[in-house]
């Protein structure tokens, strides 16, 4: 098959194409390198054209991973010059009974080194996944790891890649759907985690203990991290499942240093010189192999030795001087140029310094074991991170500017090759930016769809003003992001929304992004809000409708918080049924919130849990959980579980939505969810709390001119707080609950269940049922959750043994304090007692 | 979130050509050891700085913010330190 010559520039071309959406080169013509990478970055883009012109043949190509993607994912190669350390070795092996081996050391301790050669020696399955801090996203991290399992087996990893793929399944769904097809594989499997301390976010950590919660019985997994990973080692560690190599374990011995130095590296050095050199470095790898590297070039590496063991300079910044000095000037430079990179492959060298021989100068540097490193696929090299930090070090000492051109023109490279996030790392680490706002520009779309509007953001916060006015669609697409994940009115937001505006242009894209940033932020009043989506709306449908679903989306939202129901309830309904609906996930939660919000307003409680369910799961597959769109959420699904009564649940939702509420100034959105969490708490008697709540909401509001349906939930929140003050001030009940009732009552707020009551108790479940029907008519109430409530406001729930349960106030009746001080004289209710 | 001089003490004395990439903290010796003082905007930076200690595969001994106590810009009477220095 013969390939159609493909350069940078039709690379640039057909790239661009694919990110309009304008189609103008049919994707069959495409060269097969470019299917594969768009293929792969799948839900990253914009595939519009591409799925309409190539049906089911996407979905094939979405399986194969982009070029860099391989580095990701590639085996290290076995570097020259390593030993085999057979102490290190069996420290492994022992772990075999374990189910996570943590390897935990400072860089340069030979962790990866360690740990692939005893991979080598071992028969099993190996998936091995290198991380980086672009890999705190949940999807993206079981992605390779899903691509990783399915390279040892084809189809192991199938079914976790489709669930990733899905719009509406969650993360922890494919890491189930990994597991279930790991346990198929017929022999053993390691999973190998390296340089897992990139990875912080809460959400992918969370995702890896649930995997190891559920590991198959045929599989290890070995960490290789600088840091201990803040997953539940304590736990496992008490299991008898975690085996650990650390610092202690991988230094070098004097004979392994001996070996090392000595018998593979060749250089003429006595056991005394090698016990100073391990004494020195403390038996630190890295810097041993410095040492050696370093004594190759030196005429009497005895008096070498002496002098360095009588030298206080810090080992590793010392050797790496002198290895860097003993290089001749051409290799040096080479050197320090793919020490910048990181990563890298012949042609990214040749493209960046204008070369042509850089794939022998990489066999060169791999030849004499300056810690290059090939993988076992794809053509990607990776330099050991320390080192290249010395590299750079000295590099920005002799050349300050040089680091900045080869970043910008990796930068470009990359551009050329459609990878997005590693492109505008490279031009924000050279500074430079222009580039960065035309990547940006550029790429925007496809960034913030897939919910990495924190990202974006980071990097649109370190334009000035001026760059920004050059690009009036960052601007607006940044408000957007703020909005998605500060939710609030902060001086950030309205700083986009100002450049936009000053921007001048007219571009209608421009403007759609302004109007569904203003719609959804809900800043200048409820009315003002609905104007500004429908008007969003009309811009998309007169104009590619690309922004249609995020504009019916705030629509809705708007329309929803103006108390029109319907009209919210069809945009939404509307925005769910575009087509272009799967590659716009934000869209896809907001709809859905608004749609969960509508159906409990209507009671229709089965299809609120469903929306509410799906905008859940698609929120945690973008990793937005934690921003003011898996806020939203949050808040439907409070909300539902307001609505089925079950108050404390609904109560951790709504909290937790709050907290992820930002804003600086009087923020309608702020009212609303303290009216929601107050008009719970007051069901569940909780009265201090609602009316500090209350008060809250009342100063918003009086700040805000028009507050929409948000003045009604005010006024009916307050009216709720006020019958149920009334009542709690009568203090009475239809008649004291007897002691028996009140134990019951007690174990009823705890949550349990009649059954598991019954059980506790040694009272058969009828029993506790006649306890509690007798308790509700007494408490006057119909519900578990409203006697709870009532028992709480009439402090008949205080006992000192119950945690969590307010004390009774000083004001409380005496008749009832009596009460409950004869409750707390007992463990047991006083029938069981009689028993006993 | 203010700024804050920070001091941070790692092991061994660490060469003067590492100072440019050590992002603004100025070397200083102490002992055998090596100090890097300088002022961070906020912990977001101190976290940065961390990790390139920890890149470089520094052993951190000791981190301690030289403000503490008042420094000028505090308005903390400069009698206090004048007094521990005595």
């Amino acid at each position: 098959m013969s390939l159609p010559v493909w350069t940078p520039d039709t690379l640039r071309r057909c790239g661009a194409a694919a990110w309009s959406g304008s189609g103008k080169i049919p994707s069959w013509q495409w060269p097969l390198q470019i299917r594969v990478i768009i293929g792969f970055l799948g839900t990253m883009m914009d595939d519009r054209s591409r799925r309409t012109a190539t049906g089911g043949r996407a979905q094939d190509d979405a399986d194969a991973p982009a070029p860099l993607a391989e580095a990701k994912i590639a085996l290290p190669g076995v570097r020259r010059g390593t030993i085999d350390r057979r102490r290190v070795r069996r420290l492994l092996d022992a772990g075999r009974y374990a189910s996570l081996t943590l390897v935990a050391a400072p860089a340069g301790y030979g962790k990866t080194t360690a740990v692939r050669s005893w991979c080598a020696t071992v028969d099993a399955g190996l998936a091995w996944v290198t991380l980086d801090a672009r890999d705190n996203d949940p999807a993206r991290l079981w992605r390779y790891l899903a691509t990783a399992v399915d390279r040892v087996r084809p189809g192991l990893g199938r079914g976790a890649l489709q669930r990733l793929r899905s719009a509406a399944g969650s993360v922890e769904d494919a890491v189930d759907g990994l597991m279930n097809g790991i346990a198929t594989f017929d022999g053993q499997l390691i999973l190998v985690l390296d340089d897992l301390q990139a990875v912080t976010d809460a959400d992918c950590l969370s995702s890896v203990d649930h995997a190891l919660a559920s590991l198959p019985g045929n599989t290890r997994v070995i960490v290789v991290t600088r840091a201990d990973p803040p997953l539940r080692l304590a736990r496992m560690r008490a299991a008898g499942m975690l085996a650990e190599l650390r610092s202690r374990d991988l230094a070098f011995t004097a004979a392994e240093a001996y070996e090392l130095l000595v018998v593979a590296g060749h250089v003429r050095l006595g056991k005394d010189e090698v016990a100073v050199l391990v004494q020195r470095t403390e038996g630190w790898p890295a810097a041993l192999v410095l040492a050696g590297l370093w004594l190759q070039t030196v005429e009497d590496p005895v008096s070498a030795v002496r002098a360095f063991g009588g030298d206080h300079r810090f080992v590793a910044a010392y050797l790496s001087h002198e290895v860097f000095a003993s290089l001749d000037e051409d290799r040096r430079s080479f050197l320090y140029a793919v020490a910048v990179l990181g990563e890298f492959t012949a042609e990214l060298c040749d493209a960046v310094l204008d070369r042509t021989d850089s794939a022998a100068r990489i066999a060169d540097l791999e030849r004499s074991n300056l810690f290059v490193l090939g993988l076992e696929r794809g053509g990607w090299f990776r330099i050991h991170s320390m080192f290249a930090e010395y590299a750079r070090a000295q590099l920005a000492s002799s050349d300050p500017t040089l680091a900045a051109t080869i970043h910008r023109r990796a930068a470009r490279w990359l551009h050329a090759r459609d990878l997005p996030v590693e492109a505008v790392t490279h031009a924000a680490a050279a500074g430079d930016h222009e580039l960065v706002a035309q990547l940006l520009a550029e790429y925007h779309r496809p960034l913030l769809r897939n919910g990495a509007s924190a990202t974006f953001l980071a990097w649109v916060r370190t334009l000035p003003d001026d760059c920004m006015l050059e690009h009036p669609e960052l601007a607006a697409a940044a408000a957007v992001a703020t909005v998605l994940l500060t939710g609030g009115v902060t001086t950030g937001l309205r700083r986009f929304l100002q450049l936009a505006q000053r921007s001048g242009r007219s571009d209608p894209y421009v403007g759609n992004w302004m109007l569904v940033a203003r719609a959804l932020a809900l800043d200048g009043g409820v009315r003002q809000a609905v104007q500004d989506g429908r008007d969003a709306v009309e811009l998309a449908q007169a104009g590619t409708d690309q922004a249609l679903t995020g504009a019916l989306a705030a629509c809705a939202r708007a329309l929803f918080f103006a108390g029109d129901l319907d009209e919210a309830r069809a945009l939404a309904t509307r925005a769910l049924e575009h087509p272009d609906l799967e590659q716009r996930p934000p869209s896809f939660v907001h709809a859905h919130a608004t749609l969960a919000l509508v159906a409990v307003e209507r009671g229709r409680l089965a299809s609120a849990r469903s929306h509410a369910e799906k905008a859940r799961a698609v929120a945690g597959r973008i990793s937005a959980t934690r921003s003011w769109l898996g806020a939203n959420a949050s808040i439907a699904v409070g909300a539902v579980l307001a609505a089925e009564g079950h108050l404390a649940e609904a109560e951790h939702e709504l909290a937790t939505a709050r907290r992820l509420l930002q804003e600086e100034a009087p923020d309608l959105h702020q009212a609303w969810l303290h009216l929601l969490l107050a008009r719970v708490r007051v069901r569940r008697g909780r009265l201090d709390e609602a009316e500090a709540g209350l008060a809250a909401a009342r100063e918003e509001l009086a700040e805000l001119g028009d507050s929409g349906r948000v003045a009604a939930i005010a006024g009916e929140a307050e009216r709720e707080f006020q019958a149920a003050r009334r009542r709690a001030a009568s203090g009475e009940v239809l008649q004291p609950p007897s002691e028996a009732e009140l134990g019951v009552l007690r174990l009823l707020a705890s949550g349990l269940s009649a059954h598991e009551i019954s059980e506790r108790l040694f009272l058969s479940p009828n029993t506790i049922r006649s306890h509690r029907h007798t308790l509700y008519r007494k408490l006057g109430v119909h519900s578990r959750e409203d006697a709870i409530a009532r028992a709480t406001v009439l402090g008949l729930l205080s006992t000192p043994g119950s945690p969590g349960l307010s004390a009774p106030a000083a004001g409380d009746p005496p008749g009832q304090r009596c009460q409950c001080r004869r409750c707390d004289q007992q463990d047991l209710p006083a029938d069981r007692r009689g028993r006993a | 979130m203010t700024s804050r001089t920070y001091r941070l003490t790692v092991e061994g004395e660490l060469d003067d050509w590492l100072e440019p990439s050590l992002e603004g903290m100025t070397l200083g010796r102490d002992g055998g050891n090596t100090t890097l003082t300088g002022r961070l905007r906020d912990q977001a930076e101190l976290q940065g700085l961390l990790q390139r200690v920890s890149n470089l595969g520094l052993t951190l001994l000791e981190l301690t913010s030289a403000d503490e106590g008042g420094g000028t810009a505090s308005g903390y009477p400069a009698a206090a330190s004048d007094d521990e220095k005595a």
